[in-house]
C-alpha cells in the first residue's frame, strides 16, 4: 500500500474529508518520464471535480448530487455520492507541471517527474 | 480486489434478485473484474433503468441485444492491447471487455428501450407497458 512516488494511505483521507465520502478506486501506471494516476468517477462533470495540491498532498473530489432513487440493486456510485480521495506526492513530481483530463468516467491525471530527478548516465571522465 | 457496495441491500432486494440478475454465463471469463461490470438497476412508476460502470470507453464499443427474455450487454475495445504493455504499480480497476446479462420481466415495453452513454455510465431504459403503468389492482381481503 506505499510506494517511493505517490503514497496513498487512507489515514490522509480522514483529515478534513467529507464523511459521506466514497474513496475511488485508482490504477497508478509508471513510466521513466511520468506517473499516470486514473481515478474511477462515472457519474461526474468536468465542472464537478475539484482537484488541489497542497503540501505535496494531492486531493481530488466532488460534490455528490443527492438523488431520490430506489435502487433495486446497487453496485456502484454514479455520481450521487460525494468522491474524496488523497496521495501524497513524492518530491520527485513536478507539481507545476500537473495535468488532468476526464474522459468517460476516469480521470486520469499526469505527474511528470522534474528534470533533475530523473535517472541518468554519467560519463566516467 | 473487488468491492461492491450493496447501499441498499436489504432482503427485500435480495428477493429481487432473481428479477433483474446477471446470469452464470457471466462468471466464465479470464478475468473477473474484467468480464463482470458493476450495475444498478432503478424503478419508477413508467419504467425500469440499468445502469451499468463503463468507464473509457466509446458509445460505438458497446452492442446491447435483446433475446427472449434475456437483455445482453457486451463492450470491446481495442485500447486493451496498449494498456497491457504498460507497467501498472498500483491497478484497482480494470476497462475494457465485458458482458453481462440480465432477465427481463414481460411487462417490459421491449420496442422502446433506450440506451445512452455518458460519464463513464451506460444506462438502458426500459419503459413498462402502458397497460402495467394504469392498471390499478384492487386486491381483495377474504
Amino acid at each position: 500500500m506505499y510506494n517511493h512516488l505517490l503514497a496513498t494511505r487512507r489515514s490522509h483521507d480522514k483529515t478534513g474529508a467529507n464523511k459521506n465520502a466514497y474513496h475511488p478506486q485508482a490504477n497508478i501506471i509508471e513510466n521513466e518520464n511520468e506517473w499516470k494516476l486514473e481515478l474511477l468517477i462515472p457519474g461526474f462533470d468536468k465542472s464537478e471535480i475539484k482537484m488541489s495540491i497542497d503540501n505535496g498532498l494531492l486531493v481530488i473530489s466532488a460534490e455528490g448530487r443527492e438523488v431520490d432513487t430506489k435502487y433495486r440493486r446497487h453496485e456502484f456510485h454514479s455520481g450521487a455520492k460525494s468522491v474524496y480521495r488523497s496521495f501524497k506526492l513524492n518530491h520527485k513530481i513536478d507539481t507545476e507541471k500537473i495535468g488532468a483530463e476526464l474522459s468517460n468516467g476516469i480521470l486520469s491525471i499526469t505527474l511528470p517527474i522534474a528534470e533533475e530527478a530523473k535517472a541518468r548516465e554519467i560519463s566516467i571522465s | 480486489m473487488k468491492k461492491y457496495n450493496f447501499e441498499n441491500s436489504s432482503s427485500l432486494s435480495q428477493l429481487l434478485d432473481g428479477f433483474v440478475n446477471s446470469t452464470i454465463g457471466d462468471f466464465i471469463g479470464s478475468d473477473f473484474i474484467n468480464s463482470h461490470p458493476r450495475a444498478n438497476v432503478m424503478e419508477s412508476k413508467t419504467s425500469f433503468s440499468i445502469q451499468l460502470a463503463a468507464p473509457g470507453l466509446s458509445k460505438s464499443d458497446f452492442k446491447i441485444t435483446m433475446e427472449g427474455d434475456q437483455l445482453k450487454v457486451s463492450a470491446k475495445t481495442k485500447m486493451d492491447e496498449v494498456k497491457e504493455k504498460e507497467k501498472f504499480t498500483r491497478r484497482e480497476f480494470n476497462y475494457g471487455e465485458f458482458s453481462r446479462s440480465f432477465n427481463l420481466p414481460e411487462s417490459i415495453d421491449r420496442k422502446n428501450v433506450k440506451a445512452g452513454y455518458k460519464e463513464g455510465i451506460l444506462s438502458i431504459t426500459l419503459p413498462k407497458l402502458a397497460e402495467e403503468n394504469t392498471q390499478e389492482r384492487n386486491i381483495e381481503i377474504k
